[in-house]
């Protein structure tokens, strides 16, 4: 057997990252939820707040009548992102990601074409598609860059950030990482325990891309096999989201990013997502303070 | 591959009139028969899907595994990606469930099948049938689904992310693709006649379909083919209609050309995605004819197939590769007469040529588009 049991790394950087979920509305309030210490046995049992659908106005408002949730929800953050990186979408390829896609259309397809007419509405159809979210994005930001649509189950969140990177680094341009997915259907909810919805974007550039807007870490990636079981969150009120929801598995990521900002101290920090549902087989990321920005922070203070 | 060569030397299509009363729709269907015999063995009844039933027919064609096992004991299964693409998934599976919802709320016990309903479906049992346990994942784009395949491989192989790729591409008939379509105004009742002046929409088709892929220097044998270039772009015009002028295709066959290496007339022929709706062919084929002129040969295989949207992909890149191989080039089945407002050269009838450089197009909802150009191994 040829031996090659680890990949080459990957090396990007992390330009601005865009969030939403039940409870917090971007990327600072889930920052700051990120770095609260909650053990699991101390998490409230309450139920979370909801925050009401965004309204992402970047989409044509007679287009964003007809968006559904997922849509909407990816839409917001994808815009969070960008408009966080100083880039403009048409030099920005994109990768989204849902492990479970909209559930609410398929229970509607399901039964509709259970009926005696079998009719479907022509929207709803057309939104139905796995890439409805990066097509409503291209649409509402005219980006004609490459658009990609993944889902790998559990393991979504993984793939994107490795599918991105590979794109990022072969192609030499930024690419946007969207992850999204809503609370799984009732009719679902036997099958996927997703009960609540996230969506998160991380816009990544090359290492060597000169940006107006300062990175806020370098992030390396590379596949490795590990027997290391995936690591709780800091805030267990989170953990249960991070278990079951396929895009929230990005959180590992997103958690040592919301430290890096927060510490004086700039050290590297390490995560570990999961990208094969058979093996062992795992992303590692290490993330460094971005050191052209700290600088730049250091002579700014 | 022997029936698509038989089919395709005879012009004989695989397009059948549909059972009206089954689905509430006259139109022509490209059915494979055999998956409605498929047996499940107990032991793998919780994979049980249409579309699952049609991948592992079709993995289990030709030399396609004792390819893949010789790959698998050199480099390990870990070390092997598996990047399938599709747009129906195993929705055909949920669509069943739902004739049976118990008390209109609870899938039934033998639908509680989480593997089988989610997108990933068809990349995680293909990845199963492979024992696999490299990165895997499912392109979910529409009708570019299964030629996207081929990019992330390209570029998973040269960062050295992995040391070979399984891609596929699988998508299965079902009620809401007929319905869906049909809500859109695009099916037509007669057999598919793609680019032809009295065409009047698309026929549906189903297919699975599977290429292995790996560094030239990495490997002994190989089929003499490589995967030049590939292009993807987004028309960022309408979900469900092209750009008018096709500037987004335009751009992912720059990309696939420039990648490549290559100029319009190194091209000597192109699968187009012809799908035979009226949109569709008036902008691809005019936006080829005036990139590429009257010297390279074009056609539109939907005739023998309809159209396998996340499957056509991967299928149409088949024929392209089988064209290179056997240096015939498949025509237009159907096409009678040009569209006169379409300035294209299209092959109607099949013609035999020394080829070295095909390329082939697929198009999908959302704007979304992939361009492939398969090279002969210099």
């Amino acid at each position: 057997m040829k031996n090659r049991n680890s990949s080459q790394e990957m090396r990007c950087k992390i330009l601005s990252v865009g969030a939403w979920g039940s409870d917090f509305t971007n990327w600072e309030e889930l920052q700051a939820k990120l770095l609260q210490k909650i053990a699991i046995n101390d998490s409230p049992v309450t139920k979370a707040e909801t925050s009401p659908a965004p309204k992402p106005s970047i989409i044509p408002a007679n287009e964003r009548r007809r968006a559904p949730l997922p849509v909407k929800m990816a839409v917001e953050v994808s815009s969070q992102a960008l408009d966080a990186s100083g880039l403009a979408s048409p030099d920005v390829a994109c990768v989204f990601g849902s492990g479970l896609g909209d559930t609410e259309i398929t229970d509607y397809m399901c039964r509709a074409v259970n009926t005696e007419s079998r009719q479907l509405s022509p929207t709803k159809f057309h939104n139905s598609v796995h890439n409805a979210a990066a097509g409503y994005w291209t649409i509402s930001t005219h980006c004609m860059k490459s658009a990609n649509s993944i889902a790998a189950f559990h393991e979504t969140a993984g793939l994107c950030l490795m599918e991105a990177a590979s794109q990022c680094i072969a192609h030499n341009e930024p690419v946007l990482i969207t992850l999204f997915d809503t609370k799984a259907h009732s009719v679902y909810r036997e099958i996927f325990d997703c009960e609540s919805d996230f969506a998160a974007a991380i816009l990544i550039c090359p290492e060597n891309m000169i940006t107006e807007t300062p990175p806020i870490a370098s992030l390396t990636l590379q596949t490795t096999v590990s027997n290391i079981p995936l690591p709780e969150l800091i805030n267990g009120e989170l953990n249960h989201l991070y278990q079951t929801n396929p895009a929230a598995k990005i959180l590992a990521l997103l958690e040592p990013l919301a430290a890096i900002k927060a510490s004086t101290e700039q050290q590297t920090s390490q995560a570990t997502i999961k990208i094969s549902i058979a093996a062992n087989l795992a992303l590692s990321c290490t993330i460094n303070p971005d050191q052209a920005s700290h600088h730049q922070d250091q002579f700014a203070s | 591959m022997d029936a698509i060569r038989l089919a395709v030397s005879q012009q004989k299509t695989g397009l059948r009139p549909s059972d009206f009363d089954a689905l509430g729709l006259h139109t022509w269907l490209g059915a494979v028969s055999e998956v409605d015999n498929f047996c499940w063995p107990d032991s793998e009844a919780n994979w049980k899907s249409r579309n699952n039933a049609l991948i592992n027919i079709g993995l289990h064609q030709g030399s396609f595994l004792r390819s893949y096992e010789k790959m698998k004991s050199t480099f390990g299964a870990a070390r092997i990606g598996v990047v399938m693409g599709s747009s129906t998934s195993s929705i055909d599976r949920s669509e069943e469930a739902y004739c049976n919802l118990d008390s209109d709320t609870a899938l039934p016990h033998e639908y509680i099948q989480s593997k089988v309903l989610n997108p990933h479906a068809p990349g995680l049992y293909l990845a199963h049938l492979l024992g696999s346990s490299g990165p895997n994942l499912t392109i979910n784009t529409a009708c570019s689904s299964s030629a996207k395949v081929f990019a992330t491989a390209k570029r998973w192989l040269s960062l050295g992310l992995v040391d070979a790729v399984v891609v596929a591409g699988a998508d299965t008939l079902g009620m809401s693709v007929f319905h869906g379509f049909n809500s859109l105004q695009l099916v037509s009742e007669n057999p598919c006649r793609p680019f032809d002046a009295k065409r009047d929409g698309i026929n549906l088709g189903e297919a699975a379909g599977f290429a292995l892929l790996a560094r030239a220097d990495d490997v002994d044998e190989h089929t003499n083919i490589m995967l030049s270039g590939y292009g993807e772009s987004s028309d960022a015009h309408h979900m469900s209609h092209p750009h008018p002028t096709g500037q987004g295709a335009r751009l992912c066959i720059e990309q696939a050309l420039d990648i490549a290496g290559l100029q319009t007339t190194d091209i000597d022929y192109i699968n187009l995605h012809g799908t035979a709706s009226k949109a569709n062919d008036l902008i691809e084929g005019n936006l080829v004819g005036s990139l590429f002129g009257k010297t390279t040969m074009a056609s539109s295989t939907k005739g023998w197939t309809g159209h396998t949207l996340g499957a056509a992909g991967i299928l149409e890149a088949i024929f392209a590769i089988e064209a290179l191989q056997s240096g015939t080039v498949p025509g237009t089945l159907n096409l009678e007469q040009v569209d006169p407002d379409i300035d294209i050269h299209m092959v109607a009838e099949n013609r035999d040529s020394d080829l070295t450089h095909v390329m082939t197009n697929s198009f999908g909802f959302g704007g979304n588009n992939a361009c492939l150009i398969f090279s002969k191994y210099p």
